[in-house]
């Protein structure tokens, strides 16, 4: 082949590249366009074209106490299944790829298993699992939102095991035998050396963590508690009976507040490093 | 400033952790909390400013509303059936699913007696089981620029051919009203399967909700569809190019209904709830905003609104009566039928 065809065959190869590149972006985008779009037509009917452009369904949406009130209830719920999943699952990722110990392999593959087993069977089981509990010993996880953490909990720990254990198999231990070699306690070389160094892997755990858990339906409706909602259950209530642009308009605010979370995040942890 | 210790710290952080922690610990006595599951939505935000400000200005109840999906709604009653005590008090369902409930005996036969209002309550749509409170029908609605269709059978006609829309959801009633109109009934639906692929082959469109055919009425992608008559009023007002009208097979009516657990902890004060529910001007309230009828006889509509959503006596005579046994029976095959003979 000539220098000239390889040159070309090159080109070509680039331009295919980018323009997978272009249309992955676009099929990524499309939908959060629309939606944002949606949220400023001036019609009760999401139809296309619009005959107008307005921000009255935003307004709308902020008096829907609903959306207010699940908002808030998922914020709380993502949060507590945040932490308590990424504590859990960074300290069983620590075992899984450090202990050495049998057995191993097959307490990844249950750790894992709540993101194989569908949402809506979690929900039901856990919901006579946690009457069973109320029965027996007097503590109703129904009501209340500890019922709802711990659910969400489960399905935070696959994605924490996932991500920390991916990120200590490639953590290079002579820096932290180095330090144990100076004298540092294991304690210390945990704290000073390997925790750090599983940052990126703990942080990108969180942010799926709150994402998958601020936004989880079927779980959720079984479980939140007698006078509370989430705002996923919200929005499928609100949809029930009208479908207006005001859930596009609260779904565009999540989107924003959700997009601003990451950029924050990205200022202290590049984000493209650990995702 | 005080400087706050690391113990102080500590003892508050501990003390905001456990506060969650206090609800799901056995209720303090709350004696006046009733626990009413619903729907979301529009439906949910109505009775919270209504029924249940009736219920606490009138008797000092607290309703708390557990709202969800019919079907998770079903089945927190089912797994709750064999406790002492429900969580939930009042299921509001509608009439299909709360006959189910009631075969399953996880509401009980109510005492009309115990219930304020229920003395207005239209006698036609009192059951042993429960107290509906609003209520709506399937109508044929068409665009003001179709000849206007005058029975279920119309729609066979082949110059609505490819024009009609329907709602996924609905295909329960739809399924009957196909029945009744050749020849069968709603205890009977062997000709309505059999009509309803002639008329999939005419071409029929089939949307994921109500709104969306609303949506495809506005756009002019549907001339034709069958559709509550408080969601076609509601279109109407909104400038949708469009008119219904009564079957004249009759016009298939859901009620909206609600019922007491068999193992509530508080039928007292579930009876009274249900009479504020029964309150006429709570049902004007419900009729305006999601435009379902009242049940009760002294609530009075608005003229306009009457004409809107209303049903006359002799409307509600020619209502196709459900049968819910039949229905339950069937469900299984209907629904199969819908999924993999209609729409597939």
């Amino acid at each position: 082949m000539t220098r000239e065809a390889l040159i070309d065959s090159g080109r070509i190869a680039r331009f295919l590249l980018a323009a997978v590149i272009v249309f992955v972006f676009i099929t990524l985008l499309t939908p959060v366009v629309l939606v944002v779009w949606a949220s400023f037509f001036d019609s009760s009917f999401l139809s296309f074209p619009p005959p107008g452009y307005t921000l009255k369904w935003f307004a709308q949406a902020a008096e829907h106490g609903a959306f207010l009130r699940g908002f808030e209830t998922s914020a709380k719920v993502a949060f507590g299944a945040t932490c308590l999943g990424v504590f859990l699952g960074t300290a069983a990722s620590l075992a899984i790829v450090r202990s050495g110990l049998p057995g191993m392999k097959l307490i990844q593959g249950m750790l894992l298993s709540p993101m194989i087993v569908p949402n809506i069977v979690i929900g039901i089981a856990l919901y006579v699992f946690f009457i069973r509990i109320a029965d027996g010993i007097g503590i109703d996880l129904t009501n209340g939102l500890w019922g709802l953490i711990l659910a969400h909990t489960l399905l935070t720990i696959p994605w924490t095991v996932r991500l920390v254990c991916a990120n200590l198999v490639g953590l290079n231990r002579s820096i932290e035998e180095a330090a144990a070699n100076l004298g540092a306690s294991p304690l210390r070389v945990f704290t000073r050396v390997t925790l750090p160094m599983m940052r990126s892997g703990v942080i990108a755990a969180a942010l799926f963590s709150f994402i998958i858990s601020f936004e989880n339906l079927e779980v959720s409706l079984l479980l939140v508690q007698p006078g509370s909602t989430t705002f996923p259950i919200a929005v499928l209530q609100y949809l029930e009976f009208k479908m207006d642009p005001a859930v596009a308009a609260a779904t565009t605010v999540q989107v924003l507040i959700v997009a601003s979370a990451l950029l924050i995040s990205d200022r202290y942890v590049k984000l493209s490093r650990v995702v | 400033m005080s400087r706050v210790s690391r113990r102080d710290l500590l003892k508050y952080s501990a003390a905001a952790a456990a506060m969650p922690m206090t609800s799901i610990l056995p209720a303090l006595a709350n004696d006046k909390r009733v626990v009413f599951g619903t729907w979301g939505g529009d439906s949910e935000r109505i009775l919270r400013e209504t029924m249940a400000v009736v219920a606490k200005e009138r008797y000092g109840i607290e309703v708390v509303f557990d709202v969800g999906t019919p079907s998770a709604r079903k089945t927190k009653l089912i797994a709750q059936a064999s406790r002492p005590r429900n969580t939930m008090d009042i299921p509001w369902l509608v009439d299909s699913d709360m006959y189910q409930m009631s075969a399953r005996k996880i509401v009980k036969n109510i005492v009309p007696a115990d219930i304020p209002n229920y003395e207005n309550l239209i006698e036609d749509f009192r059951t042993d089981y429960s107290v509906p409170n609003c209520y709506g029908a399937l109508v044929l609605v068409y665009n003001n620029s179709v000849t206007p269709p005058a029975s279920i059978k119309d729609l066979w006609r082949k110059e609505y051919a490819g024009q009609i829309g329907v709602t996924d959801l609905s295909y329960d009633k739809i399924i009957p009203m196909a029945s009744v109109a050749f020849g069968g009934s709603t205890s009977n639906y062997a000709p309505g399967y059999e009509a309803l692929l002639e008329l999939k082959k005419n071409g029929v469109r089939v949307y994921a909700s109500n709104e969306a055919v609303g949506a495809a009425l506005k756009s002019g992608e549907v001339k034709i569809a069958l559709m509550w008559k408080g969601r076609a009023y509601t279109w109407q007002q909104q400038g949708v190019p469009i008119s219904y009208v009564t079957p004249s097979e009759g016009a298939y009516p859901t009620f909206f209904v609600m019922g007491v657990t068999s193992n509530t902890g508080v039928p007292e004060l579930a009876n009274q709830v249900l009479g504020a529910a029964l309150d006429p001007e709570v049902q004007v309230a419900v009729a305006r905003v999601i435009g379902q009828v009242p049940t009760v006889k002294n609530a009075k509509l608005p003229p306009d609104l009457e004409a809107g959503i209303g049903f006359s006596e002799a409307d509600r005579a020619k209502f196709i009566k459900a049968d819910h046994a039949y229905a339950a029976e069937k469900a299984s095959e209907a629904r199969e039928f819908w999924n993999q003979k209609f729409k597939g």
